[in-house]
């Protein structure tokens, strides 16, 4: 007869044949990484469980006698996506092999929750989110553009400076104090075009894990939260192309087997090329030219059935030319340019030792390369000033899981190699070449987390991370006189030391402890404690850093960053999980923070401790979500309540006081934030999505008056951040059509149209006062202030 | 059916809805003073001629609106008041005392035997009459390199300017060479003025321009006449040549910290607006700045000029380098300097300019063109106006002026 495909959620066709009147199917079930057989993973036909239950075997097998008729078997294993056949009575008898794929992989269903749909209650990390690319693919977006920092910031506890923030603001945290992993390997700056756009190619991204409460012991560096971006991995039996156009990209991703079953490829690229369209969308961006592009090769080798071999490489290129910035100061020339580049590498061996225990080791290069540039009038000749960052990541570790006890355990071993600044004249004769001095540091680390289940009530995750950083040579390292500002008069001495030679050591202990306590099975109450330290980090006197701000790491005069995290949480699941509720508050408090002294400048400056403070910053804050997972509405509404204060007092000296020592918002204080975002699907080709924000506005600095002088009106200031700009809200709606054409081809189209800030509100991103005619007059800046609508096609070919 | 395997060549379709929009618009504000901030301003230099220090205090009751429509705030002069009748000195070189003589109301000028050098240090001092006093820090005065060569260019895009319908004004930008000095820092502000020839120098609403008889007064008067509609303008010409003043509003340094010892070329240095295409004087200045005055700078540029990006610096309070003896952490605004001057006094024929209108400046400034009042047999002999000389207008030929009109 006919083969048959029948509806399957994983990634694997199968197909079942008919055999007279009663039907046998033998089953095998397997991951579908590792070929390792799932022992114990459930079977339940047409869900009577009391009459249709079995289990696999050892080997992972089971054997199914039924009569021939319409069934639907599910195949349910824990952290693993389910595995649903359905039969007819035309199913023929067949033996089959599944291959499940852990939820960590593939997240299908799940709208967004802790790590598995089931697990919210459970899971003893507290302040986890985890959104799929389904999700993201369908929360509109500006331009139509898949985005994972608009999408992040439908969730509670996360918010920005506004539309054009590079990066985002996590429980009271800075954008450098996240930690954005692709595939392993840091990314330093996350965004296009100026906050605009996001960098990773949307096809291949499969799954965004943010901790933004427990973060385990195995991330390290960063002071606020872990944002984990997964690839996907190739797929190793199906030659693939996807691909899609939009107004702003053209996007394409071809996944090529190698050898079936063992050895698969992928490459994925967006590239935006369509500048020319911008004037049309705002008379700002009138002298904006953009280009962009960005794509990823990964390659998976399943070498044998316990090893397996995994290997990244992700670029990123940028050019924009802006008047919306301000220039590179001190050079006579007439455009500014900015360009920066993004080339990172991963390798991953992940060796089976036993099904009970893995190890890992990889190494992971990232390197990010800045450039802010000029050209000279006279002679048209660019000049540039260069920067970047490279990182070396050795990183090995061991899982092991045996019942109630879940481990992992390893080392880590990063060398940071700064390069703040050469300013190369190129042909230009105007402007000398200067260069600073490159700065190398190294961070070691050792970890452990522990899952242990005490009871059926009571379990936790104990982490524990040991991290010790070392300054290194060569450089000029001084000391400055404590009673007086730091500038070039207070150097009270100045040690020179070679090259590898260590300047500074820091170091301690991070625990990252978790608690759950079920209260039934419905309920539970979590406490979370986290103590993270960051010893490399932005230093930017902006609102929001700019692609070319300055990295810098810890050494004697700059003390790493510490933050400490409370969280508390309550959990809720309604009706079998279809409905999550959750409340969570906390508390952080972190100490050397950094500020700027007025007028700091970091452009080629040897010694940027002469230019900052540092300080202390509190946070806290009560996030409620409410959730819905399944069914034909899903989505989540959530509150938050936040606040955030620094404070910069320890200095005896004015200059070095922000807002006279007292307390003042962070730049991103904004107390109340309301989110919702809801998908509708309406029927099997047609879905709609919502998003609706509501958050206070942030703060900006009022002037306290306005003085005269030098012919002209200046405003002039006294406390820091004491107003707020107006309350920003927004609708986006998205209409997704997947495959019109109802047709069951190999090539599937999907439309995706959008409207971003439906009702045009003209959201204020600063306010601002400018000196004209005798007078002064305040304004906002929008970034959009109309609605923008586009259409997008994404097309599917297997 | 055969499946179609190959990509459909029409991927893309776009829908662009769109709304009249600017990403800017304007924000209004209230602000409410608290305090009285004491504003210090002036500078020092070598040029042949005297040297001004202004004195001002802000009211403590200031009130800071913006307007209805177009949230523009207009300060009120009654919200800076002189500072008179304090004691104003300068020390050179920590020796000898130069007393400044006040002027003006809250101007204070140096005495005629005083002349900057290039070297000598300055600091000023001043007592208020409620006996508090005041000292900047000593500002040396560094040496300024000369201007090289210097042209205009007409840039027909020019600036923004919202007098104009298309919200631009063209203008005649000028661009300077220098010599940076070597092997030492140096920091520069450049200014401008221009003096460009007004014809018009009085305007009467609903009124005559009277220079003789019984209500006028010899420098010339309007003498309201109610017969006259209520929006009635007459216009009256100059007597003889008349110069409005404008100066350069933008704070324009630069360091030699990437340039050091470099010629530099093609650096702009002043954009003139072309209100007319009658020739003008443009005096450039290149002046010598102290690190301090140069960070000073730097902070009301950032605070004040360039604001309005995707990445503004917030601003703090600025401090200048003028404290109070007794209470250090009293903030005074201003800045007192020393500067070193390279002037190049250029007379601009404009002969590149194009779309310009003769005397076009009144128009530019009133939104109408002059209407004169015509002889009548009350009055056959229309009068000329008076150049009457104040801070943006004189009588006086500026020094290099040298065409007629």
């Amino acid at each position: 007869m006919r083969m048959k495909n029948i509806f399957i959620i994983g990634f694997c066709f199968l197909s079942i044949q008919l055999f007279g009147q009663s039907l046998s199917l033998r089953i095998t079930v397997l991951d579908s990484i590792t070929n390792e057989p799932l022992k114990g993973a459930s079977v339940v036909v047409d869900l009577r469980k009391n009459q249709w239950q079995t289990k696999t075997d050892d080997k992972g097998k089971f054997t199914l006698n039924m009569t021939k008729d319409d069934h639907s078997i599910s195949i349910k294993y824990i952290g693993y996506v389910p595995f649903w056949i359905y039969t007819t009575a035309q199913t023929e008898n067949n033996d089959y092999v599944i291959k499940m794929r852990l939820v960590e992989n593939e997240l299908e269903q799940v709208v967004i929750s802790t790590a598995k749909s089931d697990q919210n209650v459970k899971k003893t990390l507290l302040g986890v989110n985890q959104i799929n690319i389904k999700t993201l693919q369908k929360i509109p977006a500006a331009f139509g553009e898949v985005d994972f920092l608009r999408g992040i910031q439908m969730l509670p506890g996360v918010s920005s400076v506004g539309e054009a923030s590079n990066g985002v603001n996590i429980r009271g945290g800075t954008t450098d104090q996240n930690l954005i992993l692709i595939d392993d390997t840091p990314i330093f700056n996350p965004t296009h075009m100026f906050g605009l756009f996001s960098v990773i190619p949307p096809d291949a991204l499969s799954n965004l894990d943010l901790f933004k409460g427990n973060v385990p012991a195995r991330y390290g560096g960063r002071a606020a939260s872990v944002l984990d971006l997964t690839l996907k991995n190739p797929n190793l039996n199906k030659f693939k192309i996807n691909g899609g156009l939009s107004l702003i990209s053209s996007k394409l991703m071809v996944e090529v087997p190698i050898i079936p079953d063992k050895l698969g490829i992928y490459f994925s690229g967006r590239g935006a090329f369509t500048d020319f369209l911008l004037p049309k969308i705002s008379q700002e961006l009138e002298n904006v030219k953009s280009k962009f592009y960005e794509g990823v090769v990964k390659a998976f080798w399943r070498i044998n059935t316990k090893n397996t071999f995994t290997a990244m490489s992700y670029g990123s290129n940028d050019f924009f030319q802006t008047d919306l910035l301000s220039s590179l100061p001190n050079v006579v020339g007439n455009t500014t340019f900015f360009e920066h580049k993004t080339l990172n590498y991963n390798a991953k061996w992940v060796y089976l030792i036993n099904p009970k225990l893995d190890v890992t080791t990889s190494f992971t290069r990232a390197n990010y390369d800045p450039t802010i540039g000029t050209i000279e009038t006279v002679t048209k000749y660019k000049i540039k000033l260069n920067s970047g960052i490279t990182q070396n990541i050795y990183k090995t570790s061991l899982n092991f899981q045996n019942g109630n006890n879940k481990m992992e355990m390893g080392l880590n071993f990063t060398q940071n190699e700064i390069r703040p600044g050469t300013l190369d004249p190129g042909k230009a004769f105007s402007v000398n070449k200067i260069e600073t001095p490159t700065e190398y540091s190294n961070e070691y680390g050792i970890f452990m987390d522990d899952e242990y289940e005490f009871s059926k009530k009571l379990a936790g995750t104990f982490g524990l991370r040991y991290s010790f950083f070392t300054a290194l040579g060569a450089s000029e390292v001084r000391t400055y006189d404590p009673l007086q500002p730091r500038d070039e008069f207070s150097v009270v001495s100045s040690k020179i030391y070679g090259k590898g030679e260590i300047t500074k050591t820091y170091g301690g202990l991070e625990p990252r402890v978790g608690l759950r306590y079920l209260l039934s099975d419905e309920i539970s109450l979590k406490l979370g404690y986290n103590l993270m330290r960051q010893y490399l980090q932005i230093v930017s006197n902006t609102t929001t850093p700019i692609p070319t701000s300055r990295w810098k790491t810890s050494d004697q005069n700059i003390a790493p960053q510490v933050s400490h995290l409370l969280t508390l949480g309550l959990y809720r699941s309604i009706d079998k999980n279809i409905y999550d509720f959750s409340v969570e508050g906390y508390y952080r408090a972190s100490k050397n923070m950094i500020d700027y002294k007025p007028g700091a400048d970091f452009l080629l400056q040897q010694f940027p401790e002469t230019q900052l403070v540092q300080g202390t910053s509190n946070s806290y804050g009560l996030e409620f979500m409410f959730s819905k997972k399944k069914g034909n509405l899903t989505g989540w509404t959530n509150y938050t309540y936040a606040r955030t204060f620094n404070q910069v007092y320890a200095s005896t000296n004015v200059l070095e006081l922000v807002n006279n020592g007292n307390p003042y918002r962070a730049n991103y204080d904004r107390p109340h934030t309301y989110n919702t975002s809801i998908d509708i699907a309406v029927d099997k080709h047609n879905s709609f999505s919502f998003n609706f924000v509501l958050s206070s506005g942030r703060p900006y600095s009022k002037p306290v008056g306005f003085v005269s002088f030098q012919n002209s009106y200046y405003p002039f200031y006294d406390e820091r951040n004491n107003e707020r700009i107006p309350t920003y809200h927004r609708l986006d709606l998205s209409w997704n059509i997947s495959n019109p054409t109802m047709k069951d081809r190999r090539y599937v189209g999907n439309w995706a149209f959008s409207v971003y800030n439906l009702y045009g509100h003209r959201n204020a991103y600063s306010v601002f006062f400018k000196t004209e005619n005798n007078s002064i007059k305040g304004y906002t800046l929008q970034i959009f202030g109309a609605p923008i609508v586009s259409l997008a096609y994404n097309f599917k070919f297997e | 059916m055969i499946k179609k395997r190959a990509i459909p060549h029409l991927l893309i379709l776009i829908i662009l809805l769109w709304t009249t929009m600017s990403c800017i618009d304007p924000y209004k504000v209230t602000v409410q003073a608290t305090q009285s901030y004491l504003i210090v301003e002036g500078s020092i230099t070598d040029l042949d001629e005297p040297q001004t220090i202004s004195i001002f205090e802000t009211s403590e009751t200031a009130n800071y609106k913006s307007s209805e429509f177009t949230a523009t705030i207009t300060p009120k002069s009654s919200d800076i008041i002189p500072v008179s009748k304090a004691k104003v000195s300068v020390i050179e070189n920590g020796q000898k005392t130069y007393e400044l003589f006040e002027t003006q109301a809250g101007y204070y000028t140096t005495p005629l035997n005083f002349v900057g050098s290039i070297g000598s240090s300055y600091k000023l001092i001043i007592e208020k009459s409620d006996g508090k006093r005041y000292e900047s820090t000593e500002e040396k005065m560094a040496s300024v390199p000369e201007i090289g060569t210097l042209y205009d260019k007409f840039n027909p895009k020019g600036i923004k300017d919202n007098k104009s319908s298309s919200g631009n004004i063209a203008t005649n930008d000028i661009y300077i060479d220098y010599i940076d000095p070597a092997a030492e820092r140096n920091f520069y502000r450049w200014k401008w003025t221009s003096y460009e020839l007004q014809n018009i120098c009085a305007s009467c609403k609903q009124g005559f321009y009277e220079r003789t008889g019984n209500t006028a007064t010899a420098d010339g008067k309007c003498i309201q006449d109610i017969k006259l509609p209520g929006f009635n303008y007459y216009d009256y010409f100059c007597e003889a040549f008349c110069w409005d003043i404008f100066q350069g509003k933008q704070i324009d340094i630069f360091s030699d910290v990437y340039t050091d010892g470099q010629t530099q070329y093609d650096k702009v240095v002043a954009q003139i607006p072309v209100y007319q295409s009658n020739p003008c004087l443009v005096v450039v200045q290149q002046m010598s700045l102290s690190a301090n005055a140069f960070r000073y700078l730097k902070l009301i540029e950032d605070q004040s000029e360039n604001t309005g990006t995707l990445a503004d610096t917030p601003p703090a309070p600025i401090k200048g380098n003028v404290t109070n003896t007794k209470n250090t952490n009293e903030i005074v605004l201003g800045y007192f300097s020393a500067s070193a001057v390279s002037e190049i006094r250029y007379m601009m024929n404009r002969q590149n300019t194009i779309g310009a209108v003769k005397d076009g400046l009144f128009k530019y400034q009133s939104g109408r063109d002059p209407i004169p009042e015509s002889e009548s047999d009350e009055r056959p002999n229309i009068p000329f106006a008076i150049c009457k000389p104040s801070v943006s207008r004189t009588a006086i030929a500026p020094k290099n002026w040298q065409f007629g009109r």
